[in-house]
């Protein structure tokens, strides 16, 4: 199994007042926009991402104002060897992003990823109270 | 004289049309890759050649797929991938979206020379399948002495 669990974490850049932050200044890589599937099942809603060459370490959620952007830098391509070149050259090192937003019935504490095979999935699980749920009927004597 | 500063890209657009004659079964809709642009990938799979001293390597992006569903084949310079999901695996619930391409594909491409069949390696490693195949003898550059007298 290469099943890995990613690092799903909600971050959310908070500047401390007065204090001094950094700035991160992301890589200008070319942002690839990944072909996806979305399901909806009974208890969560399911994203399938292809993100070909990314790990589980790889890729970054976060989660703002409702909006869960997933977003992966596939690690360094062995391809890039030294020496040599490209004859043809149809994919390089890319950041792979998008954003969806996430409904009020996900419980966004419990939202969950993993990387396999060049596929993300994201599980996004319905809230207890957003579940159908069936009602019993009971006939009165 | 006629001087003129040429656009960098301008470079990497001429190399473009020169891939597009070794590679003769060419998929129009994938783009190069130029910063700052958004990339549409409708070739499937999207791929990259590179040549070194020993060795052609393939690269091709195949998310999803696991080795046994991947075929190859070397048919003088012509490389085939073909591949097909075994999709047995359940696919309940309701699909809102869904834009991964059919679960079949297959792309030849045309190699610049032969290389040896029995010396081909392939690996597949997070959705990427790499397919090493070695120069034969006559592909590799020689290094000739110059004798002076």
């Amino acid at each position: 199994m290469t099943t890995k669990q990613a690092n799903c974490s909600t971050i959310q850049e908070q500047s401390r007042s007065g204090g001094l932050s950094e700035v991160r200044v992301r890589e200008q890589l070319p942002v690839r926009r990944p072909n996806i599937d979305i399901r909806e099942m009974e208890d969560a809603f399911l994203i399938e991402a292809e993100m070909p060459g990314v790990r589980a370490s790889d890729v970054e959620l976060t989660l703002e104002n409702g909006v869960l952007t997933v977003s992966a830098i596939a690690g360094d391509l062995e391809g890039t060897q030294t020496g040599g070149r490209f004859l043809v050259r149809e994919f390089g090192r890319a950041r792979f992003e998008r954003s969806f937003r996430v409904p009020d019935v996900v419980d966004v504490e419990a939202i969950g990823a993993e990387t396999r095979h060049g596929l993300l999935t994201v599980r996004l699980p319905k809230r207890e109270q957003a579940k159908s749920r069936r009602i019993e009927v009971i006939s009165g004597g | 004289m006629l001087t003129r500063t040429r656009n960098p890209f301008d470079a990497l657009y001429d190399l473009r049309s020169e891939f597009d004659r070794i590679f003769q079964e060419f998929a129009p809709e994938a783009r190069s890759l130029l910063p700052g642009r958004a990339l549409v990938a409708r070739a499937f799979p999207l791929m990259n050649l590179h040549e070194s001293d020993e060795a052609l390597v393939i690269e091709a992006e195949l998310p999803g797929f696991t080795l046994d569903e991947i075929e190859l084949s070397l048919l003088g310079r012509e490389l085939t991938i073909q591949g097909r999901h075994e999709m047995a695996q359940e696919r309940d619930g309701d699909a809102q979206r869904t834009e991964r391409p059919s679960l079949s594909f297959s792309r030849t491409i045309t190699l610049p020379y032969e290389v040896n069949p029995d010396r081909v390696e392939a690996r597949l490693t997070d959705g990427i399948l790499r397919v090493t195949m070695p120069k034969a003898e006559s592909a590799r550059a020689r290094r000739i002495q110059v004798r002076g007298e």
